[in-house]
């Protein structure tokens, strides 16, 4: 009974937001209510509601009311709702978290719903496994990803580079981020500071044939390896390539805080999906490369879901809920209202229906996950209970060192010893 | 009455015994509290260098923070008491950016005024030709701009130090001038020692204020307590631990601890207070 009060509670909630429908009319009393909880931007929230809204006009008597808010929160957010058995039935879920999730038995295991409404036999095993745990289909895919260079192609160009391609090394890096610092010294420079960055760190691991945590969770990285890595910055910079501490300390991690978006620094680190974001607040043109590579090593991208969508475990509608993934990931309207905001669909139909839409980004998108899907190293397993917690240690570490606060080997053991403890205590 | 009641138990007390309660245990909010006993608090005391270097960001921001503001507070009252023309405009003039201090426009104008190329650099490149740091992503500044962010906001203390000083005689100042008293001597003497009840209630709501600051320190470093953990405030290192960690049990516990300094703290200045605060009708 209580359940029951909340729900209404929490539907009247999104209404006075502006983000549902209607409210206590005749259709809603009848019909089969569910939420759908996504984490987003602007532009997502607009796709995501044109294809729940589609859905809506195409089966009768279902509402969806859908909330969104900041990565940041989302978390948080989500954790309360369902510690108080009050979980969305739509959970738009991250690969970090989807173990956590699934082990609890908060997600629904979404074989029970398959094939029949839910099927995924178009998509690619790579794609479609990324959703599962312990053996089991917690989350569907509604893109794909990898880490990728956001980089200014003026920039590039008035050191005489026209365009990276994959196989652009480290060295090309250092000599590129070198030149362009020498254009305006001082002010802007070739590279931000990528040492604080996870998705660096782990790149330059698994450009070695490691992940950076074992599969039962434990830390897969030396204290001499976590060493090697701040080296490598602190050379950088040194000679200037790289932009120093109190430039790197201003990125804060939301999109425009980078040093690409504040106008101090030619390329950063980011995600392929993401260039859609970055090109909307930049005023230069942008495109993406891989990270630096390393010859004779593996490439060190892996193919990754950007985001999941999952059902959970309590939701009343299960069967409605796969229903709309299914619409989502499969059908014309679902696929082509979400676009590649996600990244580049899962299914081979799905990647077919979005492809005469596209424009030179989102070309550019597809292009790029299909060429690292050809070098790609396998998934790494999700990450620990305590991996954020790992992210934004290292974060403090690498600028501890930046500024000089200790030196380079001082900064590996401090961060290799946290690590440990945070996973230990997690 | 009965609806207070409802609202205290339901809203206040509960929840705080809940807390008590869940500072002994292990809870992350997926899976159920497990009893930990004293653990979280042997950690914090024994093996957190987060917690201690959170302790002591807070404590240099209050020891700063709490007298400038309070005698910036106090000068700017001053000069309002005097009836000048357009008194009314300017009191709430500067009353504003209390109203705004806390807002998140405010955090993000902050960013922009003490950032490596912000006005505060152009400024001083301007007038005595020095470059300055990023004041905002430089370890040893950062704290500095949000102690000035705070004193900035000193709206609320001049106020009633505006009103205290209202209620002080006018022949006292009169006897003080026919006595030959300077203006500074006036102040000194009668000022400051009729004004020790209203400076000594402005002093423990700063005080309490600065222990609980949060927010501008979230906003500007994003959530992080950053660069290198030099705007970790005690509240900041609470909201990480409980809501970016999920470590309410520890969250839990670090919250009694800042509630017993909170009283230690206001106990100790009320005692104090008994050899420099006189009221009217002491003495």
């Amino acid at each position: 009974m209580s359940r029951i009060d909340r729900r209404q509670f929490s539907s009247y909630g999104a209404a006075t937001l502006g983000l549902a429908a209607s409210v206590g009319g005749a259709q809603a009393q009848s019909g089969t209510r569910l939420r759908c909880f996504w984490w987003g931007n602007p532009e997502r929230d607009k796709r995501t509601r044109a294809a729940l809204d589609a859905y809506e006009k195409k089966a009768a008597g279902v509402q969806v009311t859908s909330e969104s808010i900041g990565w940041g929160e989302y978390w948080t957010k989500l954790a309360t709702q369902t510690a108080g058995g009050n979980a969305p039935d739509l959970i738009q879920m991250d690969y970090r978290y989807i173990y956590e999730y699934a082990r609890r038995n908060t997600l629904l295991a979404l074989e029970g719903v398959m094939p029949k409404p839910l099927d995924l036999a178009t998509f690619s095993p790579g794609a479609r496994d990324s959703g599962k745990v312990d053996g089991k289909l917690y989350g569907v895919t509604l893109g794909v990803n990898s880490k990728a260079m956001i980089y200014d192609v003026a920039m590039f160009e008035k050191v005489g580079v026209k365009k990276l391609d994959l196989t652009w090394t480290w060295d090309d890096m250092a000599r590129i981020a070198g030149e362009i610092s020498k254009l305006n010294p001082g002010k802007y420079w070739g590279t931000g500071d990528n040492s604080r960055w996870e998705q660096g760190f782990e790149h330059w691991l698994n450009q070695r044939g490691k992940f950076m945590y074992t599969e039962d969770g434990k830390a897969n990285f030396s204290r001499d390896e976590v060493a090697e890595w701040f080296d490598l910055w602190d050379k950088l910079r040194k000679t200037g390539a790289c932009a120093p501490a109190e430039v790197a300390a201003m990125n804060t991690g939301a999109v425009d805080q980078y040093e690409i978006s504040r106008g101090t620094a030619a390329m950063s680190y980011a995600n392929s999906n993401q260039i859609v974001a970055f090109q909307s607040i930049s005023k230069s043109k942008l495109a993406m490369s891989s990270f630096p590579s390393t010859p004779g090593k593996p490439s060190g991208h892996y193919i990754k879901p950007s985001m999941l969508m999952s059902v959970s475990s309590r939701s009343k509608s299960q069967e409605e809920a796969a229903k709309i993934i299914q619409f989502m990931v499969n059908e014309d309207a679902g696929v082509k209202a979400l676009g590649i905001e996600r990244g580049v669909p899962g299914s081979s139909e799905a990647q077919k229906m979005i492809a005469s839409d596209l424009d030179d980004l989102g070309k550019a998108q597809v292009d790029y996950v299909a060429a690292i899907t050809k070098v790609a190293v396998p998934l790494p397993p999700p990450p620990p209970k305590g991996a954020g917690e790992i992210e934004t240690l290292l974060r403090r570490v690498a600028d501890s060192v930046a500024f000089g606060k200790q030196d380079v080997k001082a900064g590996a053991a401090q961060f290799h010893m946290e690590a440990v403890n945070v996973l230990a205590r997690a | 009455m009965t609806p207070w009641i409802l609202g205290f138990l339901g809203f206040t007390l509960g929840p705080t015994l809940a807390s008590l309660y869940l500072s002994f245990t292990k809870f992350d909010l997926l899976s159920s509290p497990t009893w930990v006993g004293l653990d979280n608090y042997r950690f914090m005391f024994t093996s957190d260098p987060r917690f201690l270097n959170a302790l002591r960001v807070t404590f240099v921001y209050l020891i700063l923070e709490v007298p400038l503001k309070l005698a910036f507070a106090l000068a700017v009252a001053t000069m309002m008491d005097k009836h000048i023309r357009g008194g009314d405009f300017y009191r709430a003039l500067y009353y504003v950016p209390s109203l705004l201090g806390g807002s998140v426009a405010i955090a993000v104008l902050w960013r922009q005024l003490f950032q490596g190329d912000g006005v505060v650099n152009k400024l001083l490149f301007a007038i005595f030709g020095v470059q300055g740091p990023s004041w905002i992503s430089t370890p040893e500044t950062s704290l500095y701009t949000l102690v000035i962010l705070a004193v900035w906001q000193f709206g609320s203390p001049m106020i009633i130090f505006l009103a205290g000083l209202r209620q002080i005689p006018q022949e006292l100042y009169e006897a003080a001038s026919i006595d030959g008293a300077t203006k500074w001597k006036q102040f000194a003497r009668v000022t400051l020692p009729l004004l020790a009840p209203v400076i000594f209630f402005n002093f423990v709501l700063q005080m309490i204020e600065a222990f609980k600051a949060f927010s501008p320190a979230f906003i500007i470093s994003g959530g992080t307590g950053g660069p290198v953990d030099s705007t970790l405030f005690y509240t900041l290192y609470l909201y990480q631990e409980a809501f970016a960690n999920f470590r309410m049990g520890y969250a839990s516990a670090l919250a009694w601890v800042l509630l017993i300094i909170i009283a230690l703290f206001t106990s100790l200045s009320f005692l104090a207070s008994k050899y420099w605060v006189f009221y009217e009708d002491e003495r």
